[in-house]
Formats: C-alpha cells, sequence, structure tokens
C-alpha cells in the first residue's frame, strides 16, 4: 500500500492543509510537541478505526472543536486507489467510510489497509507483562484474517459470561455450563496463536542473522493449560482437565484462571529465558525483531507491501544496527520516519523531508 | 432542554428511554405526534394504552396472543411431537414465514447470560420441562442464536431434557442457500466446513 495524500481537519494540532507524500521514505523532523507523532496517528488510524494513543476517540478533537476528520488516498499495489475517511464527534460517536461507503463495523478494515507501526512502547514485548505479547500475537493474526478477530471476541464473551456465572450461579452446574464455549473457543484461539508464532519465530530467525549474528532467539508458545506431564490425548481435554483441577480455587476467586487469557509468549536467547537472564540490549533488539517478523508476516500473507510508521526509534539503538535496519527497513516499502534531529538515512528511496513546526508541515 | 411544555418534554424523554431511539428521533416522533390529526395521535394512544391490558404470552409456549393459548398451540393440524425453542416471539414469526415447520413452539424470553444476571430461573425453562415431562413430545429443536450465549442455552435445554429420552437438535450452520461460496463471508465457511456432512 502508499499513502499518496493525507488532509486532516481539527485533529490534534495538526494545520488543516492536505500533504502529499513519497513512495519511499518520508522523513518527519520536529522537536516535541510540534506534532510528528499527530501524523502518525492520523495515517495509523484506519488500521482498526482506533488511535495507537488513547483509547478516548475525542481526545483526537483539537481543543475547543466539536469534531475532527482525517481522510486518505490510498494506492495498492494491485492499481486500486481508495479513500479512507474518519469523522469523530465530541460525544464520541465515530464515522468511517471506504472511497465513500460508510462502514458498520471496523473488522471490514481488516486486510485493507496494511500498516505497521514501531515506536518505543513497543519496548514492552520484551519487557513488559504477558498481555503485551497475547495483544501482539493477537493484533497480528487478525490483520490478516477477519474470522481471528471473531473468535478472540468470542473468546473474550465466554469468558466474561463464565467469570459471572463463577460468582452468581447458585449451582455448580451452572457455572460449568459455559466451560464448553470457554473450551472449543478457547482450544481454537491457543491453535490459531501458535500457529502465528510459528511464522513470527521463522522470520525472526531470518532477521536476525541480517542484524546481528550474535545471538540465537527464539518464541516459544506457553499454554497455561497444555501441560506435558499430563495425560491429556487432546487440547480440548487438557483444558477441561486442568479446569477441573482448579474447580475450588476458581469459585473461590470467582474468576477463571486458566485459558489464553493467560497465557505468555516465552522469549528465549541460546535457548535461555531472555527476560530472566538477557541484558536490555538483548530485549531492545529482539523487541525490534517481533515488530520486523510482524512486517514480513503481514507482507507475506497480504502479498502487499505494508506502510510501516517509526515513531522515533532510531534513538533507542546504536549506529551501527541503526544503519542495518534503515537498510532491511528501506526494502521497496513506503515509509514514515519521526525524528528530533536530522536523520542520516544513507540510500533512502525517494526522501521526503518535511520539517514540522506547530502542527504544519513544511519542506 | 426546555420545550415550554411539561408534556412535551416528558413524552421526548420516555421515547427517547425506547430501544434504538436516541433524543433527536424521539423529539422529531413528539414534534411529529404534535402536528399529526387528531385520530392518528389518539388511536396510537389507545393502542399504548391496551397493550399490557389485552396482548400476553401463550400459557402453553409463551408466544404473542390475546387469547390463553397462542393460535399455533390450538391448532390442531399442528404436529405435537416436536417443540422448536427459540429466543424471542419475533423468531416464531420468521419461521412461521417459511411454512416449511409444522411443530410446536417454545419462546424463551432471552437466553442465558450471567453478565446480565440471567439465570434459568429468569427464562421461560420451567414450562419448557414440564411439557416434555408431559411425554408428547419425541424431539425438541433448539433454534437460539449461534452466539456464546445461544449456545451454552441450547447446552442447558439438551442437558435438562435429554434424561426424559427426548431427543434434542440444533438448527445447522452453513452456508446460505443459492449463494455461492465467493459471496459467504469467512465466517460463515469456516463453520460450514466444521459442520460438513457425509454425501
Ligand atoms: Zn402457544
Amino acid at each position: 500500500m502508499l499513502i499518496e495524500t493525507l488532509s486532516s481537519t481539527y485533529f490534534r494540532n495538526l494545520a488543516s492543509q492536505t500533504i502529499s507524500f513519497s513512495p519511499g521514505v518520508n522523513l518527519l523532523v520536529g522537536e516535541n510537541g510540534q506534532g510528528k507523532t499527530n501524523v502518525l496517528e492520523a495515517i495509523y488510524l484506519f488500521k482498526f478505526g482506533r488511535s495507537f494513543r488513547t483509547r478516548r476517540d475525542s481526545d483526537m478533537i483539537r481543543f475547543g472543536e466539536d469534531f475532527c476528520r482525517v481522510e486518505i488516498w490510498s494506492a495498492l499495489e494491485r492499481g486500486d486507489s481508495e479513500q479512507f475517511s474518519l469523522a469523530v464527534e465530541a460525544s464520541g460517536a465515530k464515522q468511517a467510510k471506504v472511497s465513500g461507503k460508510a462502514i458498520s463495523k471496523f473488522s471490514e478494515l481488516v486486510g485493507k489497509y496494511p500498516c505497521v507501526l514501531f515506536g518505543p512502547q513497543d519496548l514492552m514485548l520484551a519487557n513488559g507483562p504477558p498481555e503485551e505479547r497475547r495483544r501482539f500475537i493477537d493484533m497480528t493474526g487478525s490483520m490478516t484474517d477477519r474470522s481471528y478477530l471473531e473468535l478472540l471476541k468470542g473468546y473474550r464473551r465466554a469468558l466474561q459470561q463464565r467469570n459471572a456465572a463463577l460468582k452468581l450461579a447458585a449451582i455448580p452446574e451452572e457455572r460449568s455450563l459455559w466451560d464448553r464455549e470457554l473450551v472449543e473457543k478457547g482450544c481454537a484461539l491457543t491453535e490459531r496463536r501458535t500457529r502465528v508464532v510459528e511464522q513470527i519465530v521463522r522470520h525472526v530467525k531470518r532477521h536476525s542473522s541480517t542484524l546481528s549474528h550474535l545471538f540465537e532467539f527464539s518464541l516459544d508458545y506457553k499454554s497455561s493449560f497444555m501441560d506435558e506431564s499430563m495425560a491429556a490425548t487432546d487440547a480440548r481435554e487438557a483444558f477441561s482437565m486442568k479446569l477441573a483441577s482448579m474447580e475450588e480455587e476458581e469459585a473461590r476467586r470467582g474468576v477463571t484462571l486458566v485459558g489464553p487469557h493467560r497465557d505468555d509468549v516465552f522469549l528465549l536467547e541460546g535457548g535461555k529465558d531472555l527476560k530472566r537472564f538477557g541484558s536490555q540490549g538483548q530485549k531492545r533488539l529482539l523487541a525490534v525483531l517481533m515488530k520486523l517478523a510482524e512486517l514480513s508476516f503481514l507482507e507475506a500473507e497480504l502479498e502487499e507491501p505494508c506502510v510501516l510508521l517509526l515513531d522515533d526509534v532510531f534513538s533507542e539503538f546504536d549506529a551501527t544496527i541503526g544503519k542495518r535496519l534503515m537498510q532491511l527497513l528501506n526494502d521497496g516499502r513506503q515509509v514514515f520516519v519521526t525524528s528530533p534531529s536530522q536523520l542520516e538515512w544513507k540510500d533512502a528511496r525517494f526522501m521526503k523531508k518535511f520539517r514540522v513546526e506547530a502542527g504544519t508541515l513544511g519542506a | 432542554m426546555d420545550y415550554g411544555s411539561e408534556t412535551l418534554s416528558d413524552l421526548i424523554r420516555s421515547l427517547a428511554r425506547l430501544p434504538g431511539i436516541g433524543t433527536k428521533t424521539a423529539q422529531r416522533l413528539a414534534l411529529h405526534l404534535l402536528k399529526a390529526d387528531d385520530e392518528e395521535a389518539e388511536k396510537l394512544g389507545n393502542l399504548i394504552a391496551s397493550l399490557r391490558e389485552k396482548v400476553r404470552f401463550c400459557k402453553a409456549c409463551g408466544s404473542i396472543t390475546e387469547k390463553e393459548e397462542c393460535a399455533i398451540c390450538m391448532d390442531p393440524s399442528r404436529n405435537r411431537e416436536i417443540i422448536c425453542v427459540v429466543e424471542g416471539p419475533q423468531d416464531v414469526l420468521l419461521l412461521e414465514k417459511t411454512r416449511h415447520y409444522k411443530g410446536l413452539y417454545h419462546v424463551l424470553h432471552g437466553v442465558l447470560s450471567p453478565i446480565d444476571g440471567i439465570g434459568p430461573e429468569n427464562l421461560n425453562l420451567a414450562a419448557l420441562e414440564q411439557r416434555v415431562k408431559s411425554g408428547e413430545i419425541k424431539e425438541v429443536i433448539v433454534a437460539t442464536n449461534p452466539t456464546v450465549e445461544g449456545d451454552t442455552t441450547a447446552l442447558y435445554i439438551a442437558k435438562t431434557i435429554e434424561p426424559y429420552g427426548c431427543t434434542v437438535t440444533r438448527l445447522a450452520r452453513g452456508l446460505p442457500m443459492g449463494g455461492s461460496l465467493e459471496f459467504a463471508d469467512d465466517m460463515t465457511i469456516a463453520s460450514a466446513l466444521e459442520r460438513r456432512e457425509k454425501i
């Protein structure tokens, strides 16, 4: 995909202007608070129909105004050109359109707008709690397959109902009634996640050899119910057995303690747990490799180059890795990169530089 | 907002509380009624007033009627050995429109949903068990929606009813008739594939 133009009205501090972008590297330079990241936020909006910075849509409206609008013209490799627009009102009401046609569910955007964002918050992938890694896998899987997203929603619903039943239901039979949906959807989700992780590992290993030969990274999906020591013949049985073993504690605490919502992705270097034995540098590197793997995974699945958004990431790395990273990322796709200062990007394809000052993009 | 009339404000507030109607629509409806001829507004008022009084639920199946029992339950030509269980009265209308089903119905008036505090005792489930217990019923078709709640309600029904030696079936979910694969969404195709049948 290529983003050709962006126009916005009352979107944060961005001036109402139409900006044309380069199909190669777009460098946005400006001091903090001038609006660099707002540009990335506006472009990212159409990936899932929501911001990566806030859960409250009305936060995107400029102070004192009662709506905001973002419009993007894009072109796909196959040749179709599409117009994406999104309007948010102060009440929180939100309306998205693709080429003039209103979208009723944001899941309709899945796969239509391939883009990947990489920013300082992604370092949490290696440093943060399991939730960060689960969300990474789920978002990656959902981008290429709407049924993944539906499955995820179904599992969450079953989990909510089961938790409510654990708290409310008078008799054990009423509680265990919700086990079937939890187990069915939980096993399906575990299988889908495992498959995504396998692909991510493949790409991590490939990119790792280009970026730095020093380390041997891997990822391992750790299910909360697939326990090697158990005698279960399949996932459903294993899940059910684990639930049975937790019955008393779950009833006492009123929450479901086993299932994909409790799983983790273990990060390994040379077969050892990176979280415990790894250095900060190794963790940072693996987080980058995971984002690169997401990019490669999406491009392979969608057969379309992704738009890459880099939010001030190069300051996190030493110059050698930064340079290699730039080479890797410059491979035939459109890139938007923010930086507080001028950035040396050697051999950048069609580099276009923008100076961002008080919401205005100038040459 | 001050409309200059307490009655009008009250009506708008009441209308806005109805499902699917916001303040703007409520306002438009109320102002329309104000301008409409006397007959139209009066008729609507009377209908609303008599709704709760006249319309009731069939004591056998829970469907809508103005008598003790609904027309379907009283129809001697219906097959009394099959019951189709649905979530709401509107589902009975949908199934009747097909003219293919000749059995009886049972309306649950909802589905199990602990999040909303709805357990078996809040649904028309005890009456279903009673009907099956009476012995005439050979098959119960559960036609609740294919959601987490609908599927779990179906499971509950199967568990409570199968001990009486009655067959419990579930509506199949699959590809729409006459629709080619090309136009089915991936969830439908996945479900149809999972529930494939032998030729
Ligand atoms: Zn009836």
